[in-house]
């Protein structure tokens, strides 16, 4: 028998969770808090397997919520309950140490998946979530490359630097305000991790950008 | 008593901005100053004063107005500004003798305007503080005591500035005293009045009647009566030493009976001498034949009686100062006679007379309020004719200076062409090439005008969308939230239902019907959440702008069309929550018109910090534009996001290459 706590503001969420686990026989529903404060004071005297934690509730963040259960009780199986689909809260959920993240309007069948999953000591991400997570992955990889991306004006400023050009020779020749350009090499240093404008140069050809 | 209008300051104030001792003019030795002379300073001057005093002391509007009219040409064709600001000053005070508010109102800014090209700085401050004091004075006649000392504290500015002038100080201190006595703010009053005391030596003896009126008031008003009685004997010494002509003198007994009366009435009680002083009061009122004095004095009579009990001699006075106030039409008087007289009949027992003047009060009383509501009204009206001349006269100016240029840029064309033909082909050259280059200068002074006009809208854009910005995001956090929790919650409620319903019920998978609103449901539950995202993402609020921004460009990136790579540097410190909604709006509204109208492929969003330094850099690789075509077919987009961009402070570059993309670029200052 595993017993449930669902964390929710919303009572009708907590009515439908009961209901769809009412014929599920190894599943029961031990306490319902609607606040934050509700459910560390359940917490006290219970000991529940699953919690479902919503992420916005009246008194606190469900994030910290999390945080919070987790160094208390290392038990507990947290799943994240929520109507939104980011990745970056997907991600800050399990990193505040929740085992699992749910969307609201999951089908039936998906939060016993999540249940089984989670009691087995698996992460479990519900599809859309997976595939936040998947996209997220992606970019951050692209964006550890070794190699900085550069824009296309910030080539262009280069190869004029690198042929000897000044922030005003470039200004007049690419059309643009001195501003403009002071800010295009300044954005340039900072991401070659150079302070001059030939340690800038020497930097590029390392990588080999001009 | 504390609420009436200071009669004599306000005339005061008209009198002392008018030339100096008109009422001693000779007309005839004027006329032959206007026919003889040969300098038209001498003459407009000499013109001025002649329609001032024909105007205001022997009110001969077809002498005075032709005259004035007649000064006003030459003053304008010799371009005299010092003479304009007197025309406009006795034309606005002549207007504002015959209660025409707005022509008044209007005549006293062009006043201001014109005295701005006053040479002499000490002329030219002087006239601006007459015309900002009188323009007090119009809004103080017409019940804007707030308005009025607005005014008022402004032209002390003005005059603070100029070499001391104790009677100009002196005038703006009674002013504002009397402002706020009206405003009910006697300690003010008190401090604005005795702000004189130490001036009292250098003022002319004229100033000192209204002076002495107003420090008598807000010493009653503040329950100073010592000092009140002190006052008092100070103005029965002016009569013998005060340098007052005969009407001034009138003016002073009357005040002093006036005052005196109401010394004994509050301070002392002693009503048998109270009922002395208001019978010289109503004597000298009647003498001097002053409507509003004589009415007043005759109530004032009425109340000591009252205080005597002695009401058998009360209600003729009474009954007398109820006629006199309806004759000169002073409802004021009128209702306070009324209820005094209702009172005293029912006490001695005569109650068809006593109610009868309690009706006549009531019905007062509504006429008061319609007829102050009516005063309201029209001065309002009167202030925004005034409002829309002044509109109307921007205008005009606007398209005289810009005809002006055209008439500038070819008379330039046809002197360089003439010229260039007598001299021949290659000077012909040179010198167009001179007058383009005027034409050039003229241009960029213009557009330095228009540079000008563009700040100060953008400054007005900056403070409205301020606080439109701060609201709206404000109200977009709260929608959101009530999508998620609400409408969102009870979305996923049902399909938690149908779900249930669907596995407890294996049949109804087969219903078309249910699985067509399983489906509409899930739909609809998605479409929430889409709208609250879109609204104001949860990961911008809680885990900030570069997280949501990833975010941003990922969910773009998975439509495949567009492909969106975020390059942040030096972001690891969140911004300011406005900072971060502002910046992320922006970022949204860009990539939108790239999705809609660049036709990209890829797209950068990149975000450099250093310190305070914050830029952030949008490129794409679409078709581009030139910057000329956007200006006949404006992109709605770009100016939000140049208005959200001004918001924070930034400076926004846009340059653009057809066929080769588009970088917009953005810097902005972060200091926190």
């Amino acid at each position: 028998m595993l017993s449930i706590l669902i964390i929710d503001d919303h009572p009708l969420v907590g009515d439908g969770i009961a209901m769809m686990i009412r014929e599920v026989e190894y599943l029961r529903i031990e306490g319902m808090s609607k606040t934050a404060q509700e459910a560390l004071d359940f917490l006290e005297t219970h000991h529940p397997d699953i919690i479902l934690l919503d992420i916005s509730l009246p008194d606190m963040d469900g994030l910290e919520l999390c945080s919070l259960i987790r160094k208390k009780n290392k038990q507990a199986k947290i799943i994240g309950l929520t109507s939104t689909n980011e990745a970056g809260i997907v991600t800050q959920f399990l990193a505040n140490g929740a085992n699992g993240y749910l969307l609201k309007n999951m089908e039936r069948e998906e939060l016993l998946q999540a249940i089984e999953e989670v009691r087995n000591d698996r992460i479990f991400l519900s599809k859309a979530a997976n595939q936040k997570i998947l996209e997220q992955y992606h970019s951050l990889r692209e964006a550890m490359q070794n190699t900085p991306v550069l824009t296309r004006r910030e080539k262009e400023i280069l190869a004029l630097l690198h042929n000897g050009y000044s922030g005003p020779g470039i200004a007049e020749k690419l059309f643009l305000s001195l501003h403009t350009v002071e800010t295009h090499r300044k954005n340039l240093m900072q991401k070659l991790n150079a302070n001059t404008t030939p340690q800038l140069l020497k930097v590029a050809r390392d990588f080999k950008l001009v | 008593m504390s609420g009436r209008i200071n009669f004599l300051s306000l005339v005061f104030a008209l009198l002392f901005i008018l030339p100096v001792n008109a009422q001693k003019i000779n007309e005839d030795s004027l006329r032959k100053v206007i026919d003889s002379s040969v300098l038209d300073t001498v003459r407009v001057d000499a013109m001025l004063t002649l329609a001032n005093y024909l105007l205001r002391h022997k009110q001969d509007e077809k002498a005075g107005l032709p005259l004035l009219n007649e000064a006003f040409s030459l003053a304008s064709n010799a371009k005299l500004p010092n003479h304009l600001a007197r025309y406009y000053l006795i034309y606005s005070n002549y207007l504002y003798m015959q209660n025409d508010w707005a022509g008044s109102i209007e005549n006293l800014k062009k006043m201001q305007e014109v005295a701005k090209e006053i040479p002499d700085a000490a002329q030219r401050e002087d006239a601006i503080m007459k015309s900002t004091n009188n323009l007090a004075g119009i809004h103080y006649f017409n019940g804007d005591f707030i308005g009025a000392l607005e005014y008022h504290l402004k032209a002390l500015e003005q005059v603070e500035q100029l070499p001391h002038n104790a009677d100009s100080k002196a005038t703006l201190y009674v002013n504002i005293a009397s402002d706020y006595r009206l405003l009910n703010l006697y300690g003010k009053s008190y401090e604005y009045v005795s702000k004189i005391t130490p001036m009292l030596s250098e003022m002319s003896d004229v100033l000192k009647v209204p002076y002495f009126y107003e420090l008598f008031q807000s010493q009653i008003n503040t329950g100073r009566g010592e000092e009140a009685f002190q006052t008092l004997q100070v103005i029965k010494n002016g009569f013998d030493t005060f340098d007052l002509n005969e009407g001034q003198m009138q003016d002073l007994r009357i005040q002093f009976h006036e005052q005196s009366g109401i010394y004994e009435m509050v301070i002392t009680k002693n009503y048998q001498e109270a009922l002395r002083q208001f019978e010289l009061w109503n004597k000298a009122s009647q003498e001097a034949n002053a409507d509003y004095s004589i009415v007043e004095s005759s109530f004032n009579l009425g109340t000591a009686l009252d205080s005597l009990h002695q009401y058998e001699r009360a209600i003729p006075v009474l009954r007398q100062a109820y006629n006199q106030a309806i004759e000169f039409e002073l409802a004021e008087f009128a209702l306070k006679s009324a209820k005094l007289l209702a009172k005293i009949y029912s006490r001695v027992n005569q109650d068809s007379e006593g109610l009868k003047f309690a009706t006549r009060a009531i019905h007062l009383n509504d006429s008061i309020i319609s007829s102050e509501k009516l005063k309201e009204l029209n001065f309002l009206e009167a202030k925004y004719q005034a409002k829309m001349k002044e509109e109307q006269i921007a205008k005009l100016n606007l398209l005289n200076a810009e005809k002006e240029l055209e008439v500038v840029k070819r008379n330039r064309m046809i002197l360089a062409i003439s010229i260039g033909g007598s001299l021949g082909l290659i000077l012909l050259g040179l010198f167009y090439r001179n007058a383009k280059q005027k034409q050039i200068i003229a241009e960029k002074d213009q557009k330095i005008q228009e540079d000008q006009i563009k700040f100060l809208e953008r400054q007005q854009q900056v403070i409205s969308l301020q606080s439109m910005i701060n609201g709206q995001e404000t109200e977009r956090t709260r929608i959101a939230k009530d999508l998620h929790d609400g409408l969102g919650g009870l979305f996923s409620t049902i399909k938690m239902h149908f779900s249930t319903l669907q596995h407890e019920q294996p049949n109804l998978k087969t219903e078309p019907l249910f699985s067509k609103s399983y489906d509409m449901v899930n739909t609809a539950s998605e479409e929430v959440r889409r709208i609250a995202h879109n609204m104001m993402p949860e990961v911008l609020i809680k885990m900030g702008l570069v997280q949501a921004t990833r975010e941003l460009c990922n969910s773009i990136s998975a439509g495949k069309l567009l492909q969106v790579s975020l390059q942040p540097y030096g972001m690891e410190q969140r911004l300011s929550p406005s900072t971060e909604v502002m910046l992320f709006r922006i970022l949204q509204e860009l990539l939108n018109n790239i999705i809609k109208h660049s036709e990209a492929t890829e797209a950068i969003i990149q975000f450099n910090r250093e310190g305070n330094r914050l830029s952030v850099t949008v490129e794409d690789n679409g078709r581009g534009f030139s910057l000329a075509e956007s200006d006949t077919k404006p992109h709605a987009g770009l100016s939000s996001v140049e208005s959200r961009v001004n918001y924070l402070n930034g400076k926004i570059s846009i340059d653009s290459q057809k066929e080769v993309g588009t970088t917009v670029m953005m810097d902005f200052l972060i200091n926190e």
